[in-house]
Parts: structure tokens; C-alpha cells; sequence
């Protein structure tokens, strides 16, 4: 075998653990390889280092606190919307109570508690946001009565500018602390979700139109829609750390 | 021409020596406690590896910038760092997420340049050996996915698991995108095996 089939065998090994290592020190072809690993370290510059010390001079902002801010923004944008729009659908809904409630409860984890998770570094905490977003969909159509009380086209458009109205500043909030971390399409959907999730969360309360063509198509799609769109918005925007 | 340190060489002596013999995860856990001398021995520590890495992924004209950014997001994002989680790995995926970043970008903005050329990449890696070259030549031409696979593993040292807690996949993920960049890796070198 000759001394670069040698190297190549070494280098496309895959596994220079333990053995390989060893060998590699002793082998003056992979010696020089692995002295290749050390002559493309560059010199560092003090310049990186005065740029990390002018970041240290700012206070710090831990992610907790932002997302605890955009939570409370949320809520009370739901709150908000929920008396402009007086909550109706109490009343005017056949389904039973609980069904009403558990729908409101789930569609409020996600709005306001869903923030935490969707922003928070560890990845499972994501799939719990991406969890609460699955439910929430089935809890209102689940509760829905199936009533048709808007059956113009002009009252379904009224939901669904809502439910986008209600997203325009949870989005844009969520979208500047998603630049606070690297890009992932799978947090930028769960914010765009949890942004959106504020209209369908005052809906819910103040709607009176149960049937599930009207749930689909005014509520639940733009909703998606919104998800979708927090990746675009997500993908244009410039990244502050790239930190998971 | 900004001022250049030597790889290694502590930039805050009182910061780096004191805190010579501790692990990572505990200078970060200082660090993120407020002690920003524990910052330095960490950036003195890693910050000449982490650079020559993103020379390898992206290129030694943009690495520097890069290399900056890493530490800047340490910095920045200190709060997401988890207590119990391992350093290096956290590190390596910060500077990994940059230098996707910095391609992906560089290919929205110019579909035809995906940064600089596998031959750029490698005359300024490695000034002599033909045969290195020839490797870091074929390395860059790896799609980006093996490439950092490849990277991680083979010139950083890190196990498969380390690997899987940096690029934030399954051990098995990675194992199987190691494998196929080895794989065509060979098939790329493969002239040189008829070699003298």
C-alpha cells in the first residue's frame, strides 16, 4: 500500500478515536495531516475579545424576562380584545360548559404560556409548544356546537381579520425575540402560532358561530397562515446571537 | 492591521490564570454569574480552535468576522446556556449555527456563490503540502451537513454524542451523515491512493 493510500485509509477511517490516534502520531504521512489540524488554527484578535467586553458593558437581558414580557402582552391583548368585542359565546353556545372552558384553557396555555416554551433553549420545551399548538385547533373544534350564526361571507371575513389584527403585535414582538437566537424554522412557527393564538383565543370567547366550515376556514387558516409567515419574517431578519 | 494575540496566550492574565485548571462548565457558570474573567479564560481557551474551524466551514475571510460573532452570541445569550449542559458543544453549535447562516445567506443574496471556493478555502488553510491541500480541497466540496459532521468529528475530536449535542440531532443522524461524507470524501481522494 502506498503512503497516500495510507493516509487516505486513515483519513476516510472515520474513527480516529484511541487506536487510530495513536497511529496517526506515528505515521509521518498522518503526522503531517494532523499537524495540518494545528497550522489552521489562525492567531486570535484581541479585536473579537473588545467586542465581547463592549456586549458585557450592556446590561444583561435573559431570555426568561423578554418572553415573561411578551406572555404579558398577550394576555392582556386578549383581555383587551376579549371586552371590545363582548364575550358572547358563553351564552349563546349548546355546547357543554366544560368543553367551553377546557377549549378557553387550552387556547390560553398556548397565547400566553406557550411563549415560554417556544423561546426557551431546550429543544423539548419547543416540542411542548408545538405540542400546545396541535391541541388547540381540537379543543375548538371539539367545543364548537356546530351553529352556523354568520353565514355571510362578510361576518366570516370579520374573524378572520381578527385573528390577524390581534397577531400584528405579538408577531412582531415574537419575531424580535426569535432574533435573539439562532434560526429555526420549528420555533418560528410555534411563535407565529402563539402570536395568532390571541385571536383565536378572544373568538372563542366572543364568537357565536359554531359550525366547523366557518372554524376552518375564518379562524383555524389564518391562524396557520400566521405560522407560516412568522418563518418568512423569521428568515429576513437579521440574527443577534446564534445561540440554540 | 488590528493588534494579533498568539493562539493560547491569556489576554487578561489575572482573569485566565486563576481559572487555568477549571473545567468549562464551570468558568460559564461563573460567567454567568457576573464574573467576566471567566469569560476571558473561556475565549483564551477556545477562541483560536473555534476560529480555525470556521476557516474550514466557511472560508478564512469570513471565519474572522464569524469568530467574533460566536463569542459575541456567548456573550449575549449567556441566560440560555443550561446549567448541567456541556460547554464545548454549546460553543461549537453557536459558531456552527453562524457560519449555516452565513451560507445560507450568501446564497440568497447570490444563488451562484455558496462563499469562497474549495481551492480558496484550502490554499489559505494549509500553505504547503500538495496531498492537504488536495484533503481540504475535497473537504469543502462535502455538502455543508457531512462537511460539519466531518469537522466536528475528525479535527475537533468530538465523540458522536458530542456531535448529536452540538448540531442538536440523534447520535444516529449524525453517524449516518459522518458515514456518507467519509464515504464520498474517499470517492473525491480516491486519485491519491495511485499515488507514489
Amino acid at each position: 500500500m502506498t503512503a497516500h493510500a495510507r493516509l487516505l485509509g486513515h483519513l476516510t477511517a472515520g474513527a480516529l478515536d484511541g487506536e487510530d490516534r495513536g497511529h496517526a502520531e506515528r505515521c509521518p504521512a498522518c503526522a503531517a495531516l494532523l499537524a495540518g489540524e494545528a497550522s489552521g488554527t489562525a492567531p486570535v484578535r484581541a479585536e473579537w475579545l473588545a467586542a465581547a467586553h463592549q456586549e458585557l458593558a450592556r446590561p444583561p437581558r435573559p431570555w426568561w424576562g423578554l418572553a415573561a414580557g411578551l406572555a404579558a402582552a398577550n394576555a392582556a391583548l386578549a383581555v383587551a380584545g376579549t371586552v371590545f368585542m363582548v364575550p358572547t359565546n358563553w351564552e349563546a353556545s349548546t355546547s357543554p360548559h366544560w368543553l367551553l372552558v377546557a377549549a378557553v384553557v387550552a387556547l390560553a396555555a398556548l397565547a400566553v404560556g406557550g411563549v415560554f416554551l417556544a423561546l426557551a433553549p431546550r429543544r423539548l420545551w419547543l416540542d411542548g409548544a408545538l405540542g400546545l399548538a396541535a391541541l388547540a385547533p381540537i379543543a375548538l373544534l371539539l367545543a364548537a356546537d356546530g351553529h352556523a350564526a354568520a353565514p355571510h361571507f362578510l361576518d366570516g371575513m370579520a374573524c378572520l381579520w381578527t385573528v390577524l389584527a390581534l397577531a400584528a403585535l405579538p408577531l412582531a414582538g415574537g419575531a424580535w425575540l426569535l432574533t435573539r437566537a439562532a434560526y429555526s424554522p420549528a420555533r418560528a412557527v410555534a411563535v407565529g402560532l402563539i402570536s395568532a393564538g390571541v385571536g383565536l383565543l378572544v373568538l372563542q370567547l366572543t364568537c357565536n358561530d359554531g359550525s366547523h366550515p366557518h372554524l376552518l376556514v375564518f379562524h383555524l387558516l389564518p391562524w396557520a397562515a400566521l405560522g407560516a409567515l412568522a418563518v418568512l419574517v423569521r428568515r429576513a431578519l437579521p440574527t443577534w446571537s446564534y445561540a440554540p | 492591521m488590528p493588534p494579533l494575540v498568539k493562539p493560547g496566550t491569556p489576554l487578561r492574565r489575572t482573569g485566565t490564570e486563576a481559572h487555568a485548571a477549571e473545567p468549562d462548565e464551570m468558568l460559564m457558570e461563573r460567567f454567568v454569574g457576573g464574573e467576566s474573567a471567566a469569560f476571558d479564560a473561556l475565549f483564551a481557551r477556545h477562541a483560536a480552535r473555534v476560529n480555525a474551524y470556521l476557516r474550514r466551514m466557511v472560508g478564512p475571510s469570513t471565519a474572522d468576522d464569524l469568530t467574533q460573532v460566536t463569542f459575541l452570541s456567548v456573550v449575549r445569550s449567556r441566560s440560555r446556556f443550561q446549567r448541567g449542559a456541556r460547554f464545548r458543544p454549546w460553543l461549537y453549535a453557536i459558531a456552527s449555527n453562524a457560519a449555516r447562516d452565513h451560507v445560507r445567506r450568501a446564497r440568497f443574496e447570490s444563488p451562484s456563490n455558496d462563499g469562497e471556493t474549495p481551492e480558496q478555502v484550502a490554499e489559505t488553510l494549509l500553505p504547503d503540502p500538495a496531498l492537504e491541500k488536495a484533503v481540504h480541497a475535497a473537504l469543502a466540496q462535502l455538502p455543508e451537513q457531512q462537511r460539519e459532521a466531518i469537522l466536528l468529528h475528525r479535527f475537533e475530536g468530538f465523540s458522536f454524542g458530542e456531535i448529536a449535542e452540538t448540531l442538536g440531532l440523534t447520535e444516529s443522524a449524525v453517524k449516518v451523515r459522518a458515514h456518507r461524507g467519509y464515504v464520498r470524501l474517499r470517492g473525491l481522494l480516491a486519485h491519491l491512493g495511485e499515488g507514489p
